[in-house]
């Protein structure tokens, strides 16, 4: 009985107060609409901002010659054709770049992925005394501009010795020309010291430190060592955020143009071969014109198709794992 | 004496078999082993230091990378900063200069050694010298990332809000971080300096389709100086809006990582903090002001630096590229070293100052144990 009463009397309150609410809700109805409406506007506004580069990119690309004389003719092409697309393919070696970036950045991601999460791991869980030093070195490697550098770079991998000749310069050792092969970006990767290398251990080290330590200590008790329960037990916790640093990693160097042009100047990567394209059609030809800027930036399209295709893919997991990190300093 | 000495015995005895008791029943079977191992030994067992050490294994990359490469690169350059260089054949050679070590450092201040390359150096370093440049890159960054700052956490406010689409605008905004870095950053940057090349030989408004430049496509200068004029607004203000204007493109595509940083920042907030905030009457702007600016302004703190660093470092910023073309326009290394790393100590200057200034500020959660 009690029982019965008492929902009806919450109803009938429930209902009174929606009715004496109803007046206030339109008027905050009204605003939350105004504020939806200008958010969406604000929002597309912007995204278009972001996305009119490639659009216009897209569509310029189907131009052909004629069209570029053209003034009536801005962003939509009158006679669309593939010449321009077809001219890149056969007249440069863009396909023999897309070859090397692939190895080299695959190659990169892999290594630095792993480097990264073994050393933010060791930072994060075992509280060592050295942990707060070696976290101010790293922050201090990404301060450092590789342009800094940059002889210094090229310097080490032409007369290559593994830094040991800079510390026993007496010792006379030969040195070996590894620039033009893969072997530069792999020890970078191995190292961890790529290209804002110390973000990735940043960011893993910040998602290590939001796994509980209840949890490594049972895989411990369980009578698993150190190495299974990183493998084991920390690894497939933290696939997205691996993904995040796979992805940053792979599409930074697939589009990087400062070690690339340096370390790769006789086997160009894509990037590299698009940025030459420019150089050769601009300041070789002495002609700039608006035809020669199409050729470049369709070419730069081509370079990035592959990492818009994995974007779409991988977009998810992407924004999943730097969300779950939350890089907090 | 001897009595003194059995009692420590007796003591470091004891503590050693409370220590083992406690961890061996953390953890059994990992630490068995190296129990029984050193009892054999009769030697007092520290298992925290034993699970160091292997912790220490976990850094052995960043020792190797350290070590053996980034050290020696960097000394490498400060060597080369203070010294003659000359590429010869068989490779580098280097020589104090006469003049002292400190003639690099002298030269990138008052040497002639402006970029003419017209395609290579983009329109902002043409011609200018290094002391230009430095002055120009330092005021950028003050009105610069303020306005980073601000847009991103604007834009990560929006982009947290319960909406239709929210995924899709997500992806949106995450583009320029994963894409519009080096290539298509030199490639737009090229396609500006076109722009400028072209109005400056045809003088004729309607670019045909070279009007890649997306600012200039999509605003009309005119329209919003006029207005700003009829306001009677003092010029200054006039000014930076429209170099604002210039620069929303540029801004947009700068702020993804920021944008990303302060999202996970927002979504670290617990949502009993703003329901209990609701019971207590407290209107959306107090809600934003009263928790969520101060929840997340650790991470203005991180954006900060990231933006600082991001703007100095960045290939296409008018510094780096002013450096690279020295470096790949001359045959000699020690200016462009010299320049970076006054470049360098500047921009670690800055840092320290905007850290010590902004932490003040910075509300810091309880540290849960």
């Amino acid at each position: 009985m009690d029982l019965k009463e008492n929902t009806i009397a919450n109803n009938a309150a429930e209902l009174t107060r929606r009715l004496k609410l109803d007046r206030i809700l339109t008027k905050k109805n009204m605003l939350a609409f105004i504020f939806a409406f200008f958010r969406y506007v604000l929002l597309i506004g912007l995204g278009f901002i972001i996305l009119f580069p490639f659009i216009s990119k897209i569509t310029t690309s189907f131009m052909p010659l004629i069209d570029t004389q053209d003034p009536t003719v801005v962003f939509i092409p009158r006679n669309p054709s593939l010449v321009n697309y077809i001219r890149i393919l056969t007249e440069t070696d863009i396909l023999k770049g897309a070859m090397m970036s692939f190895l080299t950045s695959i190659l990169y991601a892999v290594f630095t992925t792993a480097s990264c999460s073994v050393v933010a791991y060791g930072l994060s869980k075992f509280k060592l005394k050295i942990s707060g030093l070696i976290t101010a070195l790293i922050v201090f490697t990404i301060l450092v501009p590789p342009q800094t550098v940059i002889v210094s770079i090229v310097k080490y991998f032409k007369y290559f010795n593994m830094g040991v000749g800079f510390y026993l310069p007496f010792l006379n050792l030969g040195t070996g020309d590894i620039t033009n092969t893969p072997w530069p970006l792999i020890i970078l990767g191995i190292t961890g010291f790529g290209f804002r290398a110390g973000l990735y251990t940043l960011i893993m080290r910040q998602f290590f430190n939001g796994v509980p330590d209840q949890l490594i200590e049972a895989a411990y008790v369980d009578g698993s060592g150190v190495t299974k329960t990183f493998l084991r037990i920390i690894m497939p916790l933290s696939v997205p955020v691996l993904m995040t640093v796979f992805l940053f990693s792979f599409c930074w160097q697939w589009t990087d143009i400062f070690y690339s042009r340096v370390l790769f100047e006789e086997a160009p990567t894509i990037a590299t071969s698009v940025f030459a394209l420019w150089d050769q059609i601009t300041v070789g030809q002495g002609i700039i014109n608006t035809h020669n800027t199409i050729i470049v930036n369709t070419a730069s399209l081509i370079a990035i198709a592959p990492l818009i295709v994995l974007f779409l893919f991988c977009q998810k997991a992407f924004v999943q794992g730097i969300e779950r990190s939350g890089i907090v300093g | 004496m001897a009595e003194n000495k059995n009692l420590e015995k007796i003591e470091t005895e004891q503590e050693a078999t409370d220590q083992e008791v406690a961890t061996a029943a953390a953890s059994e079977t990992e630490y068995t082993a190296v129990i029984e191992k050193s009892l054999k030994k009769g030697k007092t067992v520290d298992l925290n230091r034993s699970m160091k050490k292997k912790g220490l294994l976990f850094l052995i990359p960043f020792f190797v990378g350290f070590v053996f490469f980034f050290f020696v690169i960097i000394a490498d350059s400060l060597i080369f900063s203070f010294a003659e260089n000359t590429l010869t054949p068989s490779g580098y050679h280097r020589q104090i200069h006469e003049d002292g070590l400190l003639v690099n450092y002298k030269f990138a201040f008052t040497g002639e050694n402006a970029v003419q390359d017209v395609m290579r150096a983009n329109s902002s370093i043409r011609g200018r010298l290094y002391t230009q440049i430095l002055t120009t890159s330092v005021s950028n960054l003050f009105t610069n990332t303020p306005i980073i700052i601000l847009f991103s956490l604007f834009v990560a406010v929006l982009l947290n809000q319960k909406m239709r689409g929210r995924v899709a605008f997500r992806a949106i905004f995450f583009i320029p971080v994963i894409l519009a870095t080096g290539l298509i950053d030199r490639v737009d940057e090229g396609n500006r300096i076109v722009m400028l090349l072209e109005q400056g030989m045809s003088e004729s408004l309607d670019m045909g389709a070279g009007g890649i430049d997306t600012t200039s496509a999509m605003f009309n200068f005119q329209d919003i100086m006029r207005f700003m004029m009829s306001l009677n607004l003092p010029v200054q203000a006039t000014d930076y809006v429209v170099t604002l204007i210039n620069n929303v493109v540029t801004i947009v595509n700068q702020s993804g990582v920021q944008i990303l940083i302060f999202l996970s920042g927002l979504q670290s907030i617990p949502d009993s903090i703003y329901e209990s905030a609701n019971v207590e009457g407290a209107s959306g702007w107090e809600c934003f002001w009263k928790i969520t600016f101060p929840m997340i302004s650790p991470m203005i703190l991180v954006n900060l630096f990231y933006t600082i660093i991001d703007y100095f470092t960045r290939s296409s910023g008018p510094m780096m590229m002013y450096i690279e073309a020295v470096t790949l326009g001359t045959a000699k290394l020690g200016e462009p070293a010299a320049m970076a790393w006054i470049f360098f100590a500047i921009v670690s200057l800055i840092l320290v100052v905007v850290a010590l200034i902004i932490n003040k500020f910075v509300f810091y959660q309880q540290k849960e144990s």
